[in-house]
């Protein structure tokens, strides 16, 4: 089980609340706020990687792999980020994360949030700070910032498991020193990418388990080009569990050796349970963590009620100028 | 609450939790800006269906089943999402318009959404508004808040209402209290009481005689009710022939030949008919056919010989002239019976009321399908009313009644209706919008019931039905209790 840790997330809650109070005499403009996962990573953090050159003999490297029934607990972080808002200086978002356990009888977990941070485009936080990134960027930074506190949690206070994160284990994202902690304290970290998209001769590499039978994994050999190695921090593995779909990159910690990366697959398929290919642990923390936008409405009113923030619905130029054709939805 | 849409005569209002709205309530839409307001009736109330409430149920459902946790959430968002969730949408109808505390139909200009203030109006402030029961009060109920809610006996006057709703949802409760009320205003009724539920108008619960004893009249047909033929007249006997007893037209037409005949002996007796009938040279079919009828009229004891027995209406309406009712007690007699006394009845009437003999008359008519002939719906509603027959009809069937009635209906007592077929009759009333009948009636507490009409200056009110201080001996006979 989770150690117990009095002072988290009592930070968090103290930048947002410090964050909502430079939020006071602001408006806040609400509409127009879809948020693309793409538009929040700066550009070095793209999954999108193109292997040219890279050979891949998938009848020959291709690994069929049997569940191992030896119990070990299951982790899953996720984080999420919906924008509630912008003023004239900054955009107002909202964080949740969502720690989910699975041991051998229930799934179990523990919802953090939501956190409010107003990040300004020429301010910093105390324990954050941006270079000349634009505000999307920021909000990017500022979720992985989130993220990583989330992560860090885990790996302190947990010990024995496997521990799920969502995306890919990228420098940006996670550092040596969490995954030293993690390794410390016995835990096995993978990351499932649900977008990631590796390219080997302009084709998605996922695409080459189309037609295998799962389970299996498919090891990307020792990644060759610069900008891949600079920035991984795992093996990189296609994987394929279920018959549902074509599968997912999933990165692994490199300081595991292949025998041992492979181990934890063989254990995780032995104590999750894969719907589409996917862990469900995973899917329950983000289910859990994503802001819905009943929430979002919610977050709106508290604004409006507690802090005295006046909410503006500013003028649709899209409405006015297209009309219907506008794509502008009744409502 | 704030406006939210418009649509023809309805109107969207979007209201949070903690206002305490339910259907059939009054919403004043006053815009601010040009001191005019929208009266709307709430005909439903409905969830607003916020973006994204699907998931978040089903993500709630998610983690009552089959995940287990806690939450820590610094902004005590959860109220808010609770509040969200519940926020409802009110579908209300425009009835009027109100400009400088006077009503007018004038609902063709459109209230502002940011300019508007909305606000529930109770429903004692409605009736100020209405104007309602200030010449000739008729208390009938109380308002959802508890005030008496009155109705003008002038209302009831020369009209047509319907008293409608499942049974033991409190029909007969209301349909003695407007026939007391228009007592206590000095109006002669005549209810037709098909299960002698008001034959104890005159006592009260505890069976002691109360203040309306003296102006209840109790007719039981073959008992203290009889006719004689010469009485009756022979439009009203060839009524009874030919609609009731089904005499085919050749025989009709004789029968008036004889009753001409027979008149001129001085006295028109049904012994004297069959005498005459067995000694004329009629054809044998059509002597058989009159005199199996008589024999039926004979054996009904509504009949008699001589005048000794004979009771007259006038002298009835005479005595309650100053306000009373007539209970026609139908319940001891056999269906055939029944309709022979209703259309000895109804034909008296129009002829008491053709001569001036009285000046008009309310009818209370109970289940009228059990006994009214088919073709006298459309003479209620058009020659009798005329004439000065003001009826209510009371049913629980609603298709029982003519749709011609619901048409032309005055007023509309409507109670409770869970049958689809049900509310699709009375969705054909044409005081209010069938949307509005069928929404209401169908949530209706028992006792409880919509009022439209000319009772209302057309505008449906919901009210609880007072309880009666007199016997009603309404209620259904049980065998555990």
């Amino acid at each position: 089980m989770l150690k117990k840790d009095e002072s988290f997330p009592e930070d968090l809650t103290r930048l947002s609340f410090e964050s909502i109070d430079r939020l006071k005499g602001e408006k806040l403009e609400v509409e127009n706020l879809v948020l693309y996962e793409e538009n929040l990573n700066p550009p070095n953090l793209d999954e999108n990687l193109d292997l040219a050159g890279f050979q891949v003999d998938v009848e020959k490297d291709i690994l069929k792999i049997s569940p191992l029934e030896e119990y070990v607990q299951i982790v899953a972080v996720d984080v999420s980020v919906r924008k509630i808002g912008k003023t004239r200086n900054g955009v107002v978002c909202a964080f949740r994360g969502t720690i989910v356990l699975k041991d051998e009888y229930a799934y179990h977990y523990t919802r953090y949030g939501p956190f409010l941070i107003y990040i300004v485009n020429n301010k910093n936080f105390s324990c954050l700070t941006f270079k000349n990134e634009n505000l999307n960027h920021r909000l990017g930074k500022t979720q992985v910032f989130m993220e990583k506190i989330f992560q860090n949690h885990v790996f302190k206070n947990l010990k024995d498991s496997i521990v799920l994160l969502d995306g890919c284990l990228l420098n940006q994202n996670i550092n040596i020193k969490m995954l030293d902690l993690a390794r410390k304290n016995n835990n096995k970290v993978l990351a499932f990418a649900k977008q990631s998209n590796i390219y080997i001769n302009e084709k998605p590499a996922i695409h080459l388990l189309a037609e295998k039978e799962p389970p299996c994994i498919l090891h990307l050999a020792k990644p060759t080009t610069q900008k891949l190695t600079h920035q991984s921090l795992g093996w990189i593995f296609l994987t394929k569990f279920s018959h549902e779909n074509y599968g997912f990159r999933v990165d692994a910690d490199q300081n595991l050796s292949f025998d041992e990366v492979v181990n934890v697959f063989r254990k995780l398929l032995g104590n999750e349970i894969f719907i589409q290919g996917y862990p469900e642990t995973l899917r329950v923390a983000h289910i859990l963590s994503i802001l819905t936008n009943v929430e979002v409405l919610a977050i709106q009113r508290f604004l409006s009620e507690k802090y005295g923030i006046k909410i503006l619905k500013p003028p649709n130029t899209r409405r006015m100028l297209f009309g219907p054709f506008g794509k502008w939805v009744e409502c | 609450m704030r406006l939210f849409k418009k649509e023809d005569e309805t109107v969207q209002v979007l209201c949070f939790p903690d206002e305490e709205v339910e259907k059939g309530d009054y919403l004043m839409i006053e815009d601010f800006r040009n001191g005019k307001g929208l009266l709307v009736q709430v005909v439903d109330v409905q969830f607003a269906n916020l973006p994204g409430l699907m998931e978040d149920l089903l993500r709630e459902n998610l983690t009552e089943k089959t995940v287990f946790g806690d939450d820590f959430d610094p902004l005590n968002l959860e109220s808010q999402i609770t509040l969200l969730r519940d926020v409802r949408i009110l579908m209300g109808k425009i009835r009027c318009s109100v400009e400088n505390k006077h009503l007018n139909l004038n609902i063709s200009w459109l209230p502002s959404r940011n300019f508007s203030r909305i606000y529930k109006i109770k429903s004692e402030h409605l009736t100020q508004i209405l104007n309602l029961g200030k010449k000739r009060p008729i208390k009938i109920g109380k308002t959802k808040e508890g005030s008496d809610f009155m109705i003008d006996a002038d209302d009831l006057d020369g009209g047509l209402s319907i008293i409608v709703g499942r049974k033991g949802t409190g029909k007969s409760h209301l349909s003695k209290l407007l026939m007391l009320g228009l007592v206590n205003h000095g109006a002669p009724c005549i209810v037709f009481d098909v299960n002698g539920e008001y034959v104890n108008l005159g006592f009260n619960k505890n069976g002691e005689k109360n203040r309306y004893y003296e102006k209840i009249v109790v007719l039981e047909p073959g008992k203290n009710f009889k006719v004689t033929l010469t009485y009756m007249g022979k439009n009203i006997l060839a009524n009874i022939l030919s609609y009731i007893l089904g005499l085919p037209e050749t025989s009709l037409r004789e029968f008036f030949r004889v009753w001409n005949e027979v008149e001129k002996t001085g006295f028109i007796t049904i012994k004297r008919f069959k005498e005459y009938l067995r000694l004329s040279n009629l054809h044998e079919h059509v002597k058989e056919a009159l005199l199996s009828r008589f024999y039926t009229i004979e054996r009904s004891g509504f009949f008699v010989e001589n005048n000794s027995e004979l009771l007259k209406i006038e002298d009835v309406l005479q005595k309650i002239s100053s306000g009373g009712v007539i209970v026609l007690n139908l319940s001891k007699i056999s269906n055939l019976e029944r309709k022979i006394v209703v259309e000895f009845m109804l034909g008296k009437l129009v002829e008491l009321l053709r001569r001036w003999v009285v000046k008009a008359v309310f009818l209370f008519a109970e289940e009228a399908h059990l006994y009214l002939r088919e073709t006298y719906w459309e003479d209620i509603v058009t020659r009798m009313r005329h004439l000065g027959l003001f009826t209510v009809f009371i049913t629980n069937q609603p298709d029982s009644i003519n749709q011609d009635i619901y048409r032309q209906a005055d007023s509309i007592f409507l109670f409770n209706f869970k049958n689809e077929n049900d509310l699709n009759t009375i969705a054909k009333v044409s005081k209010v919008d069938g949307e509005t009948m069928k929404s209401i009636a169908y949530s209706l507490e028992p006792y409880h019931c919509l009022v439209v009409g000319q009772v209302t200056k057309e505008i449906p009110i919901i009210l609880k039905i007072e309880e009666l201080p007199v016997k009603t001996m309404g209620e259904t006979r049980k065998f555990f209790n």
